[in-house]
């Protein structure tokens, strides 16, 4: 198990290196010229070419990338033009916030969107598994800086019980000012985890050993959690991280909707300014925190299956 | 005797039907049978139907009044209405700058239907090339494409959007771009299992027997033969697809003002919460019920194309 992990994470490297290339390439596609957003629109061709020189910018594409990935390995994302402070000041700043708030929205759709879905799967066909049903449908279909809107008109603006956006001070500032922009980033993960849970649970409700379960006297409870859901957890899993993906995106409009002072709003000021860098820094944090959750979820489908768990044995004993 | 007539009578009429049946309906017309039945992806095909018909009937409106309509209506402004409610005569009320809420709706549906379509049908033509090819080959063909696909399947799609926005600048086709590329690993997956599944069977090897070459291979026997999951996938890419552009441009970076996007007019909507609730709700029901259907018939599809998955 040890050695598989460890393979994944060198296999990580290439992965990680390719997707800062395909990213770097995508912003050297920018007709902004560092050199002259950094000297103003005063400065003479002879100063411009002189600083182009200096930061190397007319150096081939794969020399100035290999630079890149060399900073970055030195925690250096370059200076941000508007700030005049270094990139990766800036998006460490900012990072806890993301953090959070994606966390907290992946929290929220695994502890609502589960449930929802055993319930529903276990009372088929029933009033509460059409209304939840309906409710998904109407979940994965609205936009979900929409929802954050009504939820800001509904709950800031009308009742007045959580701040319509910023970051509240001190563990329950935080708190209040946490719920509405993870509900709305959760919207979409919750509805597809219950979307999945459900058809997933379907599958394992009907097997012969639930069966055997109950006929050995095993309560209700048991046989939902153990014999059911944890068969039924792997495509769960795997919709639940692909949705991270998803959820990362809407990270930009959430923060953008409820100014939470994360990563997301951050990229977006950075291009209103031009502020290449930034930008850059912003996208290379998110893909690479995307590709770090992808492999946690490879991993746990071993701690979750204990086939898979055996299949990764199996390849040690073949390899030794 | 009674019981050899009745097994003789139960034999002739399904040999007679299945006999008809299998010449009158081929897999297209059975699964259009079965998608009529499903109400709700009946009601969503409709509807997107609707949707398609009032984008193009808005298009042929500015092309035979030379956009009258669009600048007198969907353009101009007129700051005396500026922010008001719904009333008999702007059924929607006004936005920001005294625009009816309804026209600019009506006017903004090709934005999110045509690039959404297009966008989902550039990704599948470039993920279906791409895949086709690293299905049918498999090898080290299929390792250097799909290891290329891993790559940009682990850029989040609304984040490769952004970055892709942001170093092109705005701009329709620029949108349309942003919307696509991330798209095209999704399908490229989708189609090389599909054509993987497919690539091995009798007919195909029949063909090759036959002398056929491997681009009429693919395009004669493969791809028509595992087009079910495809277009499943893309009628679903769709929704997603007007999903981002919604967003993008409730960002500021998607289409330009004053093009009325549905998505444009919710980030108005932002600064003037307080006092115009109506902008909010709005355009937001729009986008979600166009999506909703979609994602309906995407779901009827699925169904009506591969009835095994239904149960």
């Amino acid at each position: 198990m040890w050695r598989y992990i460890l393979k994944r994470l060198v296999m990580l490297i290439p992965v990680m290196l390719g997707t800062i290339l395909v990213v770097y390439f995508i912003m050297d596609l920018s007709d902004v010229d560092p050199a002259r957003v950094i000297l103003g629109d005063a400065a003479t061709e002879e100063t411009v070419a002189q600083l182009h020189e200096e930061l190397g910018l007319d150096d081939p594409f794969l020399v100035r990338y290999g630079r890149y990935i060399w900073d970055l390995l030195h925690g250096d994302m370059g200076q941000s033009y508007t700030y005049h402070t270094a990139v990766s000041d800036q998006i460490m700043q900012r990072l806890p916030n993301t953090f959070l708030l994606a966390g907290t929205g992946i929290l929220l759709s695994v502890i609502i969107g589960i449930p929802i879905g055993v319930l529903a799967a276990k009372k088929q066909y029933s009033l509460f598994d059409n209304v939840s049903m309906v409710l998904c449908l109407f979940g994965a279909a609205s936009p979900a800086f929409w929802i954050g809107l009504v939820l800001v008109l509904v709950f800031s603006l009308h009742l007045g019980i959580f701040p319509a956006s910023g970051m509240g001070r001190g563990f329950f500032g935080v708190l209040r000012s946490l719920v509405l922009p993870a509900i709305t980033l959760s919207l979409h993960s919750t509805a597809m985890a219950a979307r999945t849970t459900r058809s997933s649970m379907l599958e394992t409700i009907r097997q012969d050993y639930v069966d055997t379960a109950r006929a050995k006297g095993v309560s209700e409870s048991t046989i939902t959690v153990r014999h059911m859901l944890r068969n039924a957890l792997i495509p769960v899993i795997t919709a639940v991280g692909l949705n991270f993906g998803v959820l990362l995106g809407g990270s930009v409009l959430t923060e953008t909707v409820f100014a939470w002072p994360g990563i997301g709003r951050y990229v977006i000021e950075a291009i209103k300014l031009k502020d290449i860098p930034s930008v850059l820094g912003c996208v290379v944090t998110l893909s690479v925190m995307f590709t770090v959750v992808n492999l946690l979820v490879d991993l746990l489908y071993a701690f979750v299956d204990p086939r898979i768990k055996a299949q990764y044995k199996q390849g040690r004993g073949r390899a030794k | 005797m009674s019981e050899k007539k009745t097994s003789a009578a139960m034999c002739e009429k399904p040999v007679d039907a299945i006999v008809t049946g299998v010449q009158s309906r081929g897999l297209w017309a059975d699964a259009w049978r079965r998608f009529r039945k499903d109400r709700l992806a009946t009601v969503g095909l409709v509807v997107i139907l609707f949707l398609v018909a009032v984008a193009i009937a808005t298009l042929i409106i500015d092309w035979a009044t030379h956009n009258a309509i669009y600048d007198q209506y969907v353009i101009k402004q007129n700051l005396s209405m500026k922010l008001a409610g719904p009333s008999l005569e702007h059924i929607f009320g006004c936005d920001e700058y005294g625009r009816d809420i309804l026209f600019r709706l009506i006017w903004g549906t090709r934005y999110s239907l045509f690039i959404g379509i297009v966008s989902i049908l550039f990704a599948l033509i470039c993920g279906g090339v791409l895949g086709a090819v690293a299905g049918f080959y498999s090898g080290w063909i299929d390792n250097l494409i799909m290891r290329v696909m891993d790559i940009f399947l682990s850029i989040p799609s609304m984040v490769m959007a952004i970055a892709i926005v942001s170093a092109l600048g705005t701009g329709t086709f620029n949108l349309l771009l942003s919307i696509s590329v991330p798209q095209i690993p999704r399908l490229a997956r989708i189609v090389r299992a599909s054509v993987m599944s497919v690539k091995d069977r009798e007919f195909v090897e029949a063909a090759r027997a036959v002398g056929a070459g491997d681009a009429l291979i693919i395009f004669k026997y493969v791809i028509p033969n595992c087009l079910a999951p495809i277009i499943v996938q893309a009628s679903l890419n769709v929704g997603t697809a007007i999903l981002n552009i919604a967003g993008l441009s409730f960002l500021g970076i998607g289409v330009e003002a004053p093009a009325p996007e549905w998505g444009s007019i919710l980030n108005a909507a932002r600064t003037y919460m307080r006092d115009a609730w109506h902008i909010s709700i709005i355009p937001g029901l729009v986008i979600m019920l166009t999506v909703l259907s979609l994602n309906l018939v995407g779901d009827g599809l699925r169904d009506a194309l591969d009835p095994k998955l239904k149960n």
